[in-house]
């Protein structure tokens, strides 16, 4: 048996997507917004700065010790790239500035031009953190980042609600503006990957029955994630897929999509009844990342979190192919020592 | 679905989306002499009716939704003019996002459907504070109020809200929803119903008002 520790966290999650067992099972604790209290600033501040979100970052690694660090600011980085003003807030993420959408119209779609990413402000600044992050702690910790499914940059630039209506009623123009997103998201994760990113997150935040049909989804985008996917897999890096609502269209992704390395859903596609039946039938085509529901994560206390980790390692880790973690981002008000917790379970339950 | 070849084929238009063919049979209707609350109670509510059964069944989803509630919207401000009288509602609901969150699209959609079902909605938008809600329920004489919040950090001001407006107005109900939202919150919070959806928050006020 291998003792928690015998790896740095790099070699724990190498491991894993090479479908090896490592020493531990490896965690992602996916903080962001909480990793403000490391250095006790405002939401706002620190994401307007890369030298405090990549302190507070890696105060949080050293903290908690966690297996990956994210260079990551908000969902907005490609949208304002575009154009679109946003709001800054002290104690939630930035968002678009509803009044003054760039999307105005179906039109607008048309309108839309591929930017320099390197020129993109806030672009350039994770990138920035990635590099520092890298450059800190690359050797021993993975970077990770986040770039945003298409639609959901078309839904930031429109409006969600007009940007469903126009799927349906001018589905051509919607298409068309996200060929051009889908230009400026791979051009963004190349530039990540050339800053030491190794982990690249796609979140599909529309590709569930919470929003859409599967067919009206993979009709307007499907080529455009094939594409995404198959650029962020030509650099090397390792694709983890995000879904963050009920029913996640998960076949699609796996089969006509492709490329998955790892998938953390928010919640259990409609054919597994139990995420144990998820790993029977998933887990030798990506690693499972999950499967705490935020909200429990921080209505919990950290002897819960360490007993409830226990059972998700004994039902999920066997045999590897397991990240502990929660399912979406770890609540941005819970408990810091929850957080912990999760990391204190891997090592304490989750040793091979 | 009524037996009116016209007021069924509006039904039926809206159901399957097609928004010009609505907005026409809606001022032919009227241009043949139907009566303005026929057309909205016989034409266009069943018909909005089963786009709403479609969407619990899992053949809408949001986009169509969005698209009907959106024509029906259309072919009400064609009758309104039309109407001797008030249309009666079915009910006053007093709808917010919780303080500190800004996320909207849910209670949009509740909002919505709430008003398509014959409800008077009063938005009170998002970020939403605590007392505003009380405050609008007690002015507006309104039946419900609904509170959604869609990130953990707000479930506090969800609870708060629940908790001041049961202290305020002890007779008006409560309904809760959002993403961290779950039942179990219901008891725990003091509130009254949960939806998980905006159709079901319709049938949940149906009840509540009975």
């Amino acid at each position: 048996m291998k003792s928690a520790g015998d790896l740095s966290s790099r070699q724990r999650i190498d491991a894993v997507l090479r479908g090896e067992t490592p020493d531990r099972v490896p965690v992602f604790t996916a903080g962001h917004g909480i990793t403000r209290h490391m250095l006790g600033v405002s939401y706002g501040e620190m994401v307007q700065s890369v030298h405090l979100m990549a302190e507070c970052m890696l105060a949080w690694q050293d903290l908690i010790g966690d297996d990956r660090l994210m260079a990551y600011f908000d969902m907005m980085v490609e949208a304002a790239g575009f154009g679109q003003p946003m709001i800054f807030q002290d104690d939630q993420p930035a968002y678009s500035d509803k009044d003054d959408l760039l999307i105005k119209g179906p039109d607008d779609y048309l309108k839309l031009e591929r930017y320099d990413v390197e020129q993109a402000e806030r672009i350039r600044m994770t990138l920035d953190v990635a590099e520092i992050l890298f450059d800190r702690r690359g050797a021993t910790v993975p970077v990770a980042a986040i770039v945003a499914e298409p639609m959901v940059v078309l839904g930031l630039l429109r409006g969600m609600e007009a940007l469903l209506m126009d799927c349906i009623r001018h589905p051509e123009e919607v298409k068309q503006g996200l060929e051009v997103v889908t230009d400026v998201v791979i051009d963004y994760s190349r530039a990540l990957v050339k800053r030491g990113v190794s982990l690249i997150v796609n979140c599909h935040d529309y590709g569930n029955r919470s929003i859409m049909s599967e067919k009206l989804w993979m009709s307007l985008q499907g080529d455009c994630l094939r594409r995404l996917n198959r650029a962020i897999k030509d650099t090397g890096a390792t694709l983890i897929i995000h879904n963050c609502d009920a029913a996640p269209y998960i076949d699609a992704a796996f089969d006509e999509i492709g490329g998955v390395d790892v998938y953390q859903a928010a919640a259990l596609p409609s054919s597994c009844a139990a995420w144990s039946e998820y790993k029977q039938k998933y887990g030798s085509r990506a690693v499972l990342f999950g499967t705490w529901w935020p909200p429990e994560l921080a209505s919990v206390d950290a002897a819960q979190v360490k007993a409830r980790s226990k059972t998700m390692i004994d039902d999920l880790g066997q045999g590897g192919g397991f990240i502990l973690g929660p399912t979406c981002e770890f609540p941005s008000h819970g408990p810091i020592a929850n957080a912990k917790a999760l990391v204190d379970a891997a090592a304490e339950y989750g040793t091979y | 679905m009524s037996d009116d070849p016209v007021f069924s084929a509006l039904s039926e238009s809206l159901i399957a989306l097609d928004e010009q063919r609505v907005l026409d049979l809606t001022q032919q209707a009227l241009d043949a002499g139907a009566e303005p609350i026929a057309v909205i109670n016989d034409g266009l509510t069943p018909g909005m009716d089963e786009v709403g059964k479609r969407f619990e069944s899992g053949d809408y989803f949001l986009p169509e939704l969005l698209i009907a509630a959106d024509v029906f919207k259309s072919a009400v401000a064609i009758v309104k003019p039309h109407l001797t009288e008030a249309v009666a509602t079915k009910g006053t609901v007093v709808l917010g996002t919780v303080e500190g969150d800004i996320h909207d699209i849910g209670k949009n959609i509740v909002a919505l459907a709430l008003e398509t079902s014959g409800y008077e909605v009063i938005d009170l938008g998002i970020d939403v504070p605590v007392a505003r809600f009380a405050e609008e329920q007690l002015a507006r004489g309104a039946h419900i109020v609904g509170a959604s919040a869609m990130i953990t950090s707000t479930l506090p001001a969800l609870r708060r809200v629940v908790e001041d407006v049961k202290t305020r107005s002890p007779g008006a109900k409560v309904l809760i929803g959002g993403a961290p939202v779950t039942p179990a919150l219901v008891a725990e919070y003091g509130s009254d119903a949960y939806a998980g959806d905006a159709i079901e928050a319709v049938r949940v006020v149906d009840k509540l008002l009975q």
